[in-house]
C-alpha cells in the first residue's frame, strides 16, 4: 500500500511483451473469475517486470489488493496508442490528478531518455492521498510540485490552480494532463484561452480494448479511447469532456 | 456506367461487396461514421433490442493467435431509441444502413424492426444466431420453427427488406428453408460459432459469460460449407461472413455462393482491409475474363 487506499503491484509477465510499452499505454488485467480492468502501465523492465499503481474503487481493484504474492493474473497489452515523444520538446509539464499520477513513470522515463527536463505537478484531495513519489519513479522528475485540494498538504487548491501560480506555460514546449475527466476539462478550457492545445490522458471504461465493443468512444468524434487513445489533444475530445455533466 | 464490383443483394444496391459485420461498433452515431470511415459499401448496426442491455461484464474478449477472437459482448446496446439516430448518420453519409435486430420473441424483434422501416433504414438483419445471450440469437435460431415465426412476424408487417443471420447448426439447410419460406428476402452466413478458452494456470474459463462467439481465420473454412452447401440446396441470396480477412478469403464466400460479405474481427489488425479485398476482387474478375462480380457468385457449383 503506498496511500490510504492506493495500491503498487509489480507483476513478473509470463512472456515479455513483444514491444517497450510507450508511455499512456495501458493493460487489461484480469483477476480470475473475478473482472477484467484497465491500468496504466506504471513503470516496465524489459524483463518482463511489469509495475501498476491503482486505487481501490470496486471488486476488482479491492481483490488485486487483496490478493499475495504468487498469485496469477492475466495481462492484455500493452494496449492503446501511447504519446510519441516529439524530438523538439525540452521542457514538459505534467499534471497529474489524484491517480493519474500512475502512467507518469513512464512518461518522465520516456521524457528523460529524450533529453527532455520534466516538472511533474500532482494534485490530490487530501493529505492522506498522497505518498513518497520515490516508491514508483524510475527517473525522477526534474521539478515536483504537489497540491490539496483541503490544503493539508502543499499548496491548498486544485493542480491546474498550482501549475497557474508557479509555473509559466509559456516556458514548456508540451503540457500533458492525467487524471478524472473534470480535471482534464479544466485543464483544456484554461489553455484554450491561452491558445494552447495540451494533451489530456483520459480514462474510461474499457471493455474489448480493440476497437471492437466500442465502450469508449469519443462523443462527437470518431476516435475509440481504446486504439486511438487514451492520449488525446484537447481539441479532439472537448466535445466529449463537455458533454459529461 | 454500373462499376465492376457493384452488386445487388437483398434489395440492397452496393457500390461493392464488402460490408462490416454486425457487432463491430455500430451503436452509436460516432460509431457509425468511423465504420464509413472504413470504405463499406453499406453500415451493418451492432444488433439493437428494444431495451437498452449492458452487455456481459469484462473480460469480453479473447484474442487467440492465429485462430481468431472469442467473445461475449452478450449484446450490449443502447436500445430501440438510437435506430433514427443512426439511420440519419448513414443516410448523411451517403451509406445504406441495414439495422440488426434482435429480441427474444417475435413481437420484440417487430418492435425494433418496425422503428427502423418508418426511421428509413435499407433493411433489417435479424440476428438469429448471436451464441452468448441466453434466450436471444442462436437459441431461436437453431430451431427452424422459431425462425420461421420470427422472419414471418417481421416480414409480414414491414416492407424494407428483410435478411436473417443464421449460425452454424445442424440443421442449417432447413432452417434456411424455413426462413425464406417466410419471407426473409436474404440470408447473412454465418455468425461466430459458440466456443470457450480455458486459462490453464488457473484453470478458470476467461469469458466471465464462459461461452463466447469465435470469429476470425478458424471459422472460415466452416463458413465457405455453409454458404456452398446452402446456395447448393436453396439458392438464395446470401452475404456471407466468417473469417474473411483478405481478398482470397472474401473470393471463396463469393464463389461458394455469396452476393456479398461481411467483415469484422480482421478490422482489429487492418483499418484498410476494404480497400485491399476490393483490388484483389478486380483482379479475380480480370482473371476469370467475367464482366462484373455479379457473374462469380456462385461460381464454383458451374465449374
Amino acid at each position: 500500500m503506498l496511500a490510504n487506499g492506493i495500491y503498487l503491484a509489480k507483476l513478473r509477465l509470463v512472456e515479455p511483451f513483444e514491444s517497450y510499452p510507450s508511455p499512456a499505454q495501458f493493460v487489461m488485467v484480469w483477476v480470475p473469475g473475478v473482472k477484467e480492468m484497465p491500468m496504466s502501465i506504471s513503470h516496465y523492465s524489459c524483463d518482463g517486470e511489469l509495475t501498476i499503481v491503482f486505487r481501490v474503487r470496486g471488486v476488482g481493484t479491492q481483490k488485486l489488493a487483496s490478493i499475495g504474492i504468487g498469485s496469477v493474473l492475466g495481462i492484455r497489452g500493452p494496449l492503446g496508442k501511447g504519446i510519441a515523444i516529439r524530438p523538439e520538446w525540452k521542457r514538459v509539464a505534467i499534471l497529474a490528478g489524484g491517480i493519474g499520477i500512475a502512467p507518469t513513470p513512464l512518461l518522465v522515463s520516456a521524457l528523460t531518455v529524450h533529453g527532455c527536463e520534466t516538472h511533474l505537478f500532482w494534485g490530490a484531495k487530501t493529505r492522506s492521498e498522497l505518498f513518497d513519489l520515490d516508491k514508483i519513479f524510475v527517473d525522477k522528475p526534474d521539478r515536483i510540485e504537489i497540491s490539496t485540494d483541503d490544503g493539508s498538504y502543499g499548496f491548498r487548491g486544485t493542480v491546474l490552480e498550482l501549475f497557474k501560480s508557479v509555473a509559466n506555460v509559456h516556458s514548456y514546449d508540451a503540457v500533458i494532463a492525467i487524471g478524472p475527466n473534470p480535471m482534464l476539462r479544466a485543464v483544456c478550457e484554461d489553455m484554450e484561452l491561452k491558445r494552447i492545445d495540451p494533451m489530456v490522458v483520459m480514462e474510461t471504461i474499457v471493455k474489448c480494448g480493440r476497437g471492437i465493443c466500442g465502450s469508449c468512444y469519443i462523443r462527437g468524434s470518431t476516435k475509440l479511447l481504446c486504439i486511438d487513445g487514451p492520449a488525446f489533444r484537447c481539441s479532439e475530445v472537448m466535445h466529449h469532456l463537455r458533454s459529461l455533466d | 456506367m454500373v462499376s465492376k464490383l457493384s452488386v445487388r443483394v437483398a434489395g440492397l444496391h452496393l457500390e461493392h461487396p464488402v460490408m462490416n459485420a454486425s457487432g463491430i461498433l455500430g451503436a452509436t452515431p460516432e460509431h457509425i461514421e468511423r465504420l464509413a470511415s472504413y470504405g463499406f459499401s453499406a453500415i451493418v448496426t451492432k444488433t439493437i433490442t428494444p431495451q437498452p442491455r449492458e452487455g456481459n461484464p469484462p473480460p469480453i474478449i479473447v484474442e487467440i493467435p492465429n485462430i481468431g477472437l472469442l467473445n461475449a459482448v452478450g449484446l450490449a446496446n443502447p436500445g430501440k431509441n438510437i435506430v433514427p439516430k443512426l439511420v440519419e448518420v448513414s443516410k448523411r453519409l451517403g451509406k445504406p444502413i441495414v439495422i440488426s435486430v434482435g429480441g427474444s420473441t417475435p413481437s420484440e424483434f417487430l418492435e425494433v424492426a418496425s422503428i427502423a422501416e418508418e426511421a428509413g433504414a435499407d433493411a433489417i438483419e435479424l440476428n438469429l444466431s448471436c451464441p452468448h445471450a441466453k434466450g436471444y440469437g442462436i437459441e431461436i435460431g437453431s430451431d427452424p420453427y422459431q425462425s420461421y415465426e420470427v422472419v414471418k412476424t417481421v416480414a409480414n408487417s414491414v416492407k424494407i427488406p428483410t435478411i436473417a443471420k443464421l449460425g452454424l447448426c445442424d440443421r442449417i439447410v432447413e432452417v434456411a428453408s424455413k426462413v425464406l419460406e417466410a419471407g426473409a428476402k436474404g440470408l447473412t452466413l454465418i455468425n461466430t460459432v459458440r466456443a470457450m478458452v480455458i486459462d490453464v494456470m488457473t484453470a478458470r474459463p476467461v469469458l466471465s459469460n464462459v461461452f463466447g462467439g469465435l470469429s476470425g481465420p478458424a471459422i472460415h473454412p466452416i463458413a465457405v460449407r455453409v454458404v456452398y452447401e446452402v446456395y447448393r440446396e436453396l439458392r438464395p441470396e446470401i452475404i456471407g461472413c466468417g473469417g474473411v480477412v483478405d481478398w482470397v478469403t472474401a473470393a471463396e464466400l463469393i464463389l461458394a455462393g455469396a452476393r456479398a460479405v461481411q467483415v469484422g474481427t480482421a478490422l482489429m489488425w487492418k483499418e484498410n482491409i476494404v480497400y485491399d479485398v476490393l483490388i484483389g476482387l478486380r483482379r479475380l474478375i480480370e482473371h476469370f475474363g467475367v464482366r462484373s462480380i455479379e457473374d462469380l457468385v456462385g461460381y464454383s457449383h458451374r465449374v
